[in-house]
């Protein structure tokens, strides 16, 4: 895949790039800066791009800000935002725009290389990949509407907010696929959730059910 | 004493000049405000302190006040001069007016006996007004700035809240590009070595080194940085014992002088007291003129203080983003004041008065 990195922390960003070169992707640009963010996108329209939220010269949200301005004028172009934390206004911004090719991940995540690189695949395949500390919060502050859920579906709802898909979801529960249909299936019934497949939709209409 | 007496002229004429500058601007006005600052930056060097930029409507009342005794206090200093030579002179001139020369205090020179005793006693009144009255004038008037154009305690107490904010917003910048950013790494590199270790165990050694490395400069990093929020020896040894360090260390015989009841500050003032110190030694260290160094440090009901007094040449100044702008800039988060006085010649004393926080 054809990568474009905004991060301003050399370490990091040094850190990436060996990253995803060691396993076969190309960086096509490394930016350091906010405003640089928008031009390097459109000039190199990446596979994926991998933003932090906080870049120079500000040091607020430019990252942020420069994904949302992006996502604008290409929709759908896959974007992995990293945060030094997570946050739910940021995730909101985020996903106003649609949760198609989407990541909101915090930075701790990419020591967990193998979970940093599934997230970015399925982002840039056009799917959604949330932080699992971004989807407990919204989990754990709306509890009456899942109050019906039983343990193991509130785990299926967990990982489907997250992004995963049916396949991922069984093999990191340790169950079988039908089983997790059978609780997502549950799940949309008991949150009176009309039944989708797709990815992101999927994921959007959790998210959406969840703040409302 | 004579030399006093010039350099308050010359402070008086230049005060005429501000204050018919003062009586034509606008408070607060951009071109008021140009001429607030002339006024504090020499209102400051003449009482050897530093006066902060005020925003309150009191600067209206120096535009009033300096705008009008300025002027007559600079027609004084710059007046008396002649009045001295024409008073020395009364014996040359006296002839040249008919009916004798009628002095400011009564008597009239009628010959030269009289002119010569009657110019004489002139001349020493003259000069008791140059030598005595003539530098209080010009500290007077340095004072009347000092007190209007220098923040009111509520204009500081707000820039206190303000500094602390940004102080507050440094260290979490600091963690946050710093060290969390470094952990970061370091995980990353872990998780790149441990993909690694079965195809390529040489390449994983060389990852996990490199973050081994890592994780020592992240300790050093983290240890400066706490130093610089409050530093462990204050925990350790308290403020007296801490200072007591620094005096050992400073390359000047450094003796420490402390008061009572030092060793319940709040952690914050305790901190700033300590990088006074630090800074102060430094700067005494770095210009190498003096012999000998006083550190004193005491507290009352409300404020605790320090000074730091070495008896080098004098003459030292404060530079913008110097070391101790950022000591100014930690003090007056907590509400407190700096002073720096360090006339040519010397003695040098930073003198910081903080608002007691235990």
């Amino acid at each position: 895949m054809r990568i474009v990195i905004a991060e301003d922390n050399a370490l990091l960003a040094e850190g990436l790039v060996l990253l995803l070169t060691s396993v076969g992707h190309e960086v096509a640009a490394l930016v350091g800066s906010g405003p640089e963010v928008v031009p390097a996108l459109l000039e190199h329209r990446p596979d994926v791009a991998v933003v932090d939220v906080r870049l120079p010269p500000t040091r607020t949200d430019e990252g942020l800000r420069a994904v949302l301005a992006v996502r604008e004028r290409l929709p759908g172009l896959p974007v992995l935002v990293l945060s030094q934390h997570v946050e739910q206004g940021c995730a909101a911004d985020l996903l106003a725009g649609g949760a198609q090719g989407l990541g909101y991940l915090l930075k701790d995540r990419v020591g967990r290389v193998q979970d940093f690189l599934d997230a970015l695949e399925r982002v840039a395949g056009g799917g959604t990949a949330l932080d699992p500390e971004v989807v407990s919060t919204l989990l754990s502050r709306r509890d009456d509407p899942l109050e019906g859920l039983t343990p193991r579906e509130r785990e299926v709802l967990s990982l489907m907010a997250q992004g995963h898909a049916n396949g991922t979801i069984a093999e990191l529960l340790v169950i079988t696929e039908r089983a997790v249909s059978k609780h997502i299936a549950n799940i949309f019934a008991k949150l009176d959730l009309p039944p989708t497949d797709a990815g992101h939709r999927r994921v959007l209409a959790v998210l959406r059910h969840l703040r409302a | 004493m004579v030399r006093e007496s010039l350099r308050a002229t010359g402070y008086l004429a230049v005060g005429a000049g501000t204050a018919l500058l003062a009586l034509v601007t606008l408070p607060l006005g951009p071109y008021g405000r140009r001429v607030a600052a002339v006024e504090r930056s020499r209102a400051g060097r003449r009482l050897g302190t530093t006066i902060e930029a005020g925003e309150s409507p009191r600067v209206l009342l120096w535009h009033l006040g300096h705008g009008l005794s300025g002027l007559v206090l600079g027609y004084l200093a710059l007046g008396l001069w002649p009045v001295l030579l024409l008073a020395l002179g009364l014996p040359l001139w006296w002839r040249l007016l008919p009916g004798g020369v009628l002095l400011s205090f009564g008597p009239v020179a009628t010959g030269v006996p009289s002119a010569l005793l009657l110019g004489l006693v002139q001349a020493a009144l003259v000069l008791a007004l140059l030598v005595v009255a003539l530098p209080r004038l010009a500290t007077g008037q340095a004072r009347l700035a000092e007190v209007l154009l220098r923040p009111t305690a509520r204009e500081r107490g707000e820039r206190a809240v303000l500094a602390h904010g940004d102080e507050v917003h440094r260290i979490e910048r600091d963690l946050h590009d710093g060290t969390q950013a470094q952990l970061v790494a370091i995980s990353l590199r872990l998780g790149l070595a441990e993909r690694a270790f079965s195809a390529n165990p040489a390449g994983a050694l060389d990852l996990v080194r490199e973050a081994h490395d890592g994780v020592e400069q992240a300790l050093v990093d983290l240890r400066h940085l706490v130093h610089g929020v409050h530093p462990p020896v204050l925990t350790e040894r308290g403020l007296v014992g801490a200072v007591r360090g620094l005096a050992a260390r400073c390359g000047v015989p450094t003796s420490v002088r402390a008061g009572r009841d030092l060793d319940r500050l709040a952690p914050a003032v305790e901190a700033a007291l300590y990088f006074v110190v630090a800074e102060a030694l430094t700067n005494v260290t770095r210009h190498g003129e003096a012999s000998e160094v006083c550190v004193r440090i005491g507290r009352s009901r409300r404020s605790v203080w320090v000074s730091v007094r070495d008896d080098g040449r004098g003459g030292a100044a404060e530079r913008v983003g110097g070391g101790l702008a950022g000591i100014r800039r930690r003090v007056a988060a907590l509400a407190g004041r700096t002073r720096l006085t360090s006339p040519p010649g010397g003695p040098t004393e930073l003198r910081v008065v903080l608002p007691c926080g235990s």
